[in-house]
């Protein structure tokens, strides 16, 4: 009988029971959470949307839903701050779990910067300095962010919020989550889920705003070559930079610095331990961490409510807003220049690298198939990095 | 801050600090060329300086012998790491021998 009686107890603990047993108030919550985290792991695994983060964050979804599992406690981060007294044991019926250290990580604004870190030692800054005015375009994709804003503002939200939810339409994961955690850290499950389904999706959201808003003859244009970057400029570039924004702008300097040191490791040829480690091994981790502790975020309290489904679509406006502003100053650039720039390639200065660009010159391609403007694109991609940083840093200043 | 603030101050900074950058990639190139552009122009003052030819009477001398002359002036500045093709043959004289 003994037996029994353990077995009920066990029963009774199990997570079946729990959903069961209050199904009507939040059994049918942790079911259908459940759920959702299946279908991110589908997109993820089987359509191949963003997995590298998309993954972890559905099966860290799955993970803080589970009941009883207590791997992540919403307790410790309550309030927007970190009540660091309940990682000594202050409260005996919270007991931190993996998740929640790992999850220190993202709410110091640590992992989004060495993110920023291993793309700086990624990317090729050549095309943007061959070409300066894809600075502009990329400025001009972050209208995005501030439509979304207002649009944000319209539905309710506030300000803090609204400056986490627009921050989506810089199309970059990273910054998106380093916002959302300072300004808005009870949505950040839903923001991080939106930006990075959007990111895999702006093969789709793209094109046919781009078709819609220039003519065939602009999409034919044809660009001339880039001139030849010397390696000086490319080591200079990421040290100008630096100074620049973070003495004009310091919140922006965490991300912008980390971008910058992450390139000059490349850039200057004399570090590629470093460089092959921040780019690979030390990217990756951090990847894991931060998407497997975001997920954790998203539970059901949080993620299913009226507000989620605002940020769904208003995370597809901002990418559309973006789209068009970049493309509307890309026709613009056009006409000043008499014809030198294809206006596409102002879509490209959504921060989605190298996605965007790639867009650009497919559908650039469609109209004539020799024209190549993939390296074109490329400057106002890797401007929109750029552009979306200091974005996230002006709101944190102004909303923070 | 109302809304209007925010988006106004926001786009003016990031489109600010951008055009800010943007000027000083324009700039950087001219600022990393300076030294090398200073000595080609030491240089091709001192080809100038270089005096040439006295305006003389050149006619009677073929077409063949100017041209060779040309080329071994040139070779000749090549050698020396000046740089050519910064001179104009004006005219010849001939000296030292008799008409044949």
């Amino acid at each position: 009988m003994s037996i029994l009686y353990t077995l009920k107890d066990i029963f009774m603990e199990s997570g079946f029971y729990a959903i069961f047993a209050d199904f009507t108030g939040s059994g049918w919550k942790v079911l259908v959470m459940l759920g959702i985290a299946c279908v991110l792991l589908y997109l993820a695994i089987v359509k191949k949307f963003e997995p590298l983060l998309l993954l972890p964050i559905a099966f860290g979804m799955l993970l803080a839903n589970l009941p009883g599992a207590a791997m992540f406690h919403e307790e410790i981060f309550a309030g927007g701050h970190v009540h660091w007294q309940m990682f000594a044991g202050s409260n005996p019926e919270i007991v931190p779990g993996l998740l929640d250290y790992l999850y220190l990580g993202v709410k110091l604004g640590i992992y989004p910067c060495l993110i920023f870190l291993g793309i700086g030692c990624m990317t090729d800054f050549g095309p943007l300095i061959a070409n300066p005015s894809s600075l502009l375009l990329g400025a001009a994709a972050q209208l995005g962010i501030f439509l979304t804003y207002i649009g944000a503002k319209f539905l309710g939200f506030t300000s803090a919020e609204s400056g986490a939810i627009g921050i989506i339409g810089g199309a970059d994961g990273p910054t998106a989550i380093l916002t959302s955690s300072i300004l808005a850290p009870h949505l950040l499950g839903a923001i991080a889920v939106a930006a990075y389904s959007y990111m895999a999706l702006v093969p789709v959201i793209q094109p046919p705003i781009m078709r819609l808003l220039t003519t065939k003859k602009e999409r034919s244009i044809r660009m001339t070559q880039l001139r030849t970057v010397s390696k000086t400029e490319k080591i200079v570039f990421p040290i100008a930079v630096t100074l620049l924004v973070s003495l004009l702008l310091p919140s922006a300097a965490p991300l912008v610095g980390m971008l910058m040191l992450g390139n000059l490791l490349k850039e200057s040829g004399v570090c590629e331990r470093l460089v092959k480690t921040a780019s690979d091994s030390l990217m990756n981790i951090v990847v894991i961490f931060l998407g497997t502790t975001v997920g954790a975020t998203a539970t059901a309290d949080r993620f299913l409510t009226f507000q989620t489904l605002g940020i769904i679509v208003l995370g597809v406006v901002a990418f559309s807003m973006g789209t068009a502003g970049g493309v509307l100053f890309g026709k613009l650039m056009c006409v000043m220049t008499k014809g030198r720039i294809n206006p596409l390639i102002g879509a490209a200065g959504v921060s989605a690298v190298p996605m965007a660009a790639r867009v650009a010159q497919k559908v650039g391609q469609e109209e004539n198939a020799d024209n190549y403007l993939l390296m074109h694109a490329m400057g106002p991609n890797v401007a929109g990095v750029i552009g979306s940083a200091i974005a996230a840093g002006l709101l944190i200043s102004m909303l923070g | 801050m109302s809304t209007a603030e925010v988006v106004t101050t926001g786009l003016l900074l990031v489109f600010g600090l951008l055009i800010l950058i943007t000027g000083v990639l324009y700039v950087l190139p001219l600022i990393l060329n300076l030294p090398a552009r200073l000595l080609s122009q030491k240089k091709a003052k001192k080809v100038a300086s270089v005096p040439t030819l006295a305006e003389t009477d050149a006619s009677g001398i073929p077409g063949e012998i100017i041209a060779a002359i040309m080329a071994a002036i040139t070779a000749e500045e090549e050698a020396q790491g000046v740089p050519y093709g910064n001179f104009r043959v004006v005219s010849f004289k001939k000296i030292g021998r008799k008409a044949r």
